[in-house]
This record gives structure tokens, sequence and C-alpha cells, in this order.
């Protein structure tokens, strides 16, 4: 074994490594994840315009939602990790992010007299998600290219 | 050679599967065969002699129509790459240090 060799070796590793992040981010960016992530944030805050009971309802669906995510996940996926407790701080903070940059929207809508203000707010944080999920597709396209 | 190095998991087939299998929790079977690039038959055969050693856990369940295959890492295995990686770390370090200096020059 020559420096060389344990160079070499530890490169396809380090490629390895990335291989099975790279299927790993691509299949939870994949179209039919995208497209329930962004259901359930547009019923959760389209709720806010409902009238009680049917605001109070809707977390029913978005329930069944979340679990159909965890279980197609836990069936499909070609590759599955647990989070480090790094990227749940990053994914709790940018829930709260989102939930606060929506809350604002939907409060400049309402001064603005939008009438469904959570809707709209909530429509643009659906196209959001999806564009921002979808970004490791596209950096993962790019590294091909 | 460096002690921790592990001729087993050295060759190029079985480090390869275990390098892919590392970050994840488990992996699919047909992943690692298009990763690899390699035959179902072979990658059996890797992945086969890698439970035989205990440093991998194979499982089959039912999804998508068809019975899916699972491997990944045991704690053993684990803990097997992890030394085998940082004796390889060594090796390639060797080179780039600088010789001692002679005290006889």
């Amino acid at each position: 074994m020559t420096p060389d060799d344990a160079r070499a070796a530890l490169d396809d590793i380090r490629m390895r490594h990335e291989q099975s992040r790279a299927e790993e981010a691509r299949h939870n960016s994949g179209p039919f994840y995208l497209g329930i992530v962004a259901l359930i944030v547009l019923l959760s805050f389209a709720s806010f315009d409902m009238p009680n009971p049917w605001s109070g309802a809707m977390l029913f669906p978005v329930a069944a939602l979340a679990a159909v995510l965890v279980l197609v996940h836990g069936r499909r996926a070609p590759v599955r990790r647990t989070p480090d407790s790094r990227e749940l701080l990053l994914g709790v903070a940018g829930g709260i992010a989102l939930a606060a940059g929506l809350q604002g929207l939907a409060s400049a809508g309402q001064a603005a007299g939008v009438p469904t203000p959570h809707l709209v707010s909530a429509a643009i944080g659906a196209v959001l998600c999806v564009l921002v999920a979808s970004r490791p597709r596209w950096s993962a396209a790019a590294r091909r290219h | 050679m460096d002690g921790d190095f592990d001729e087993f998991l050295h060759v190029p087939a079985r480090l390869t599967v275990v390098a892919l299998l590392a970050p994840a929790s488990w992996s699919e079977f047909g992943f690692i065969r298009d990763a690899v690039g390699t035959s179902d038959s072979a990658l059996s055969k890797q992945l086969s002699a890698l439970a035989a050693e205990g440093y991998v856990e194979i499982r089959k369940r039912p999804g998508g129509g068809a019975r899916r295959t699972l491997a990944r890492l045991t704690p053993r295995g684990r803990t097997a790459f992890a030394a085998h990686a940082a004796a390889l770390e060594r090796i390639a370090a060797a080179a780039r240090a600088p010789y001692p200096a002679d005290p006889d020059v």
C-alpha cells in the first residue's frame, strides 16, 4: 500500500459518500414530495381564512398528508438517513422563518384589503417551497454537466 | 502496515459498497448496484461476504409491488470502516510529512 494508493482509496470513499448524499437529495426533492409539502403549507395557512369548525378540521388532511409523506418515504427512498442535530435545527429554523414570513405577508394583505390574505400568502409559500426544495436537483444537474 | 488497515475491507468492490452505505441508515440494493455499476450477482456476493463478516445487515421487505432488498452498515462495520479510513489517512499523510532531521548529519 503506497501513499498514492491510500489517497486514491480516500478519494473514492469521498466520491461514494457524495454519491449517496446526492441520491438522497435527488429523491427527496422529487415532484411527489414537493407537491405534498406545498399542499401541507397551503392547507395549513389557508385554514386561517376559514370559519370554524373548518379551520380546525384542516388539521386532519394536513396530518394525513404528513403521514403519507413519511410512509411513502419509508417504502420508496433508495437511501435513508437520519438527519443530524444540525440539520434538524436548520429545518426547524427554516420552518419558523417561513411561517413568520407568510404571516407577515398575510398581515400586509389583510391591511391592503385582500379578502383571503392567508390563502394568498400560503399560495406564495407553496411556490417558494417548490422553488427552495428544487435547489438540490438544480445543483446536482449542474454538477453532472 | 498500519494496525487499523483492514485487508478484508480494502478489496475495491467491498470498500466501494461500504463507502456508499456509510452516510446512510439504509440503502436500497438497486441504488448500490447502479452506483457501483455492477451486476446483481456480483453485488449479492460482496454483500453476503460483508454480512458474513458482520459488517453489513441485509433486510428484505415488501414495497412497490416487489420485494426490496435493503442494506446497512452494522455498528461493527461502521467502526471497522472508520478505522480503515483513518489508517488510509495516516498512510497518505506519511508521504507528506517531512523526513526527521538526522542527528548524525
